[in-house]
C-alpha cells in the first residue's frame, strides 16, 4: 500500500509541478482551450495503450476484462473531445504538461513491458489506480476550472465520473488480484 | 259479487306487489362473493431507471409485480444491466441513448457488468 501511495503521489507531484513550473510567479499556468485539449486526448491515449500492454502481457480475465473497459471508454471520451475540436475549429496544442504526460508514460510502460505473469498484472493494475488518481486531481482542480469554452468545460465534466469510476474500479481489481 | 271480485283483484295487487319485491331483494350470489368493484387490481406501471454519470438512477426502485422498468442510457459511454451476482437475467449492450425494458419477477441486485461498481437494486412490493 505505501508503494501505491508513493507511485500515485509521485505521478501526480510530476503532474502538479510541470504545470505549476511554466510561470515564474509559481502560480498553476494557465492553459489555452487548445492546450487542454491536448492534454485531454494525451492523457486519455496513455491510459488506452497501458491497456493494450495489458491485453498483450495478461492471461487473468479479471485484468483482461479491466483492460478492455479501458480502452473501450477512454477511446470513446478521445473521439468525443476530437469531434469537439473539430467542430470548435480548435487544433489540440501541445505544451508542457502533455509532453510530461508523455514522457513518464514512455517510463511506465517500460516498466510494465519488463514484467510478467502475476507481477505484471499486479504492477498494471497498481499503476491504474496512480494513474487514475493523479489524473482525477489534474482534470477537477486545473482543466475543468480554467476551461474557457463551455462545451469543453461539460465534456471535463462528462469525463470526471467516467474517471472516478475507473479509479474504484482499478482498486476492485487489485484487491481481487491481492488475495 | 262486486265485493269479491275487488277483494279479488286488490289480492292480486298484493300478492304482484310481493313477488316483484322478493324478486328485486334477492342477493345476488355472484356479486357477494366477487364484486369487480371491491377486487383491489393492480395496473402495470412503467418506472424509468436513467444510467447517468456513470450510475443508476434511483439506485432502488420499489415496483410491483407485473410492473415494467425501462434502463435508459443517458451517459456517453456504453452500459448493460446485468443480474447480480449470478448473471441470471441481462440486457444487451447499451450505447448511449439505448432503452432496455425489463419486467421483474424478483426482488434483488443488479450491476453494470462492464463497470462492476455501478450497483442498482429491485424492490418488489
Amino acid at each position: 500500500m505505501t508503494k501505491l501511495k508513493t507511485m500515485m503521489q509521485s505521478t501526480l507531484v510530476v503532474v502538479l509541478m510541470v504545470m505549476m513550473s511554466a510561470n515564474v510567479q509559481a502560480q498553476a499556468p494557465e492553459l489555452s482551450d487548445a492546450e487542454i485539449a491536448s492534454v485531454a486526448v494525451v492523457a486519455n491515449k496513455i491510459d488506452v495503450n497501458y491497456a493494450k500492454i495489458a491485453l498483450k502481457k495478461s492471461n487473468n480475465s479479471v485484468v483482461r476484462e479491466f483492460a478492455n473497459t479501458m480502452i473501450k471508454d477512454h477511446n470513446k471520451i478521445i473521439q468525443l473531445a476530437v469531434d469537439l475540436v473539430t467542430e470548435l475549429h480548435v487544433t489540440p496544442k501541445d505544451n508542457a504538461v502533455s509532453q510530461s504526460l508523455k514522457k513518464q508514460a514512455v517510463k511506465t510502460e517500460k516498466m510494465l513491458n519488463s514484467k510478467t505473469g502475476s507481477d505484471f498484472d499486479e504492477a498494471y493494475v497498481k499503476n491504474e489506480v496512480a494513474y487514475h488518481g493523479a489524473v482525477i486531481n489534474a482534470v477537477k482542480n486545473v482543466l475543468i476550472p480554467q476551461a474557457d469554452n463551455a462545451q469543453l468545460k461539460a465534456l471535463l465534466q462528462t469525463a470526471a465520473p467516467i474517471l472516478s469510476t475507473h479509479l474504484s474500479h482499478a482498486k476492485m481489481t487489485l484487491k481481487a488480484l491481492q488475495k | 259479487m262486486k265485493r269479491v271480485k275487488q277483494l279479488a283483484i286488490v289480492s292480486f295487487v298484493v300478492l304482484g306487489g310481493v313477488l316483484l319485491a322478493g324478486c328485486q331483494n334477492k342477493p345476488k350470489q355472484v356479486d357477494q362473493v366477487q364484486s369487480p368493484e371491491k377486487v383491489q387490481r393492480h395496473i402495470p406501471q412503467t418506472d424509468t431507471v436513467r444510467i447517468v454519470r456513470m450510475k443508476f438512477v434511483p439506485d432502488t426502485v420499489r415496483v410491483q409485480l407485473g410492473d415494467t422498468l425501462v434502463f435508459i442510457n443517458n451517459g456517453i459511454v456504453m452500459h448493460n444491466v446485468v443480474q447480480y451476482p449470478d448473471q441470471k437475467w441481462k440486457s444487451p449492450l447499451l450505447h448511449s441513448g439505448d432503452v432496455w425494458k425489463y419486467v421483474p419477477e424478483k426482488k434483488g441486485r443488479y450491476f453494470c457488468s462492464i463497470h462492476k461498481v455501478m450497483r442498482g437494486y429491485i424492490i418488489i412490493e
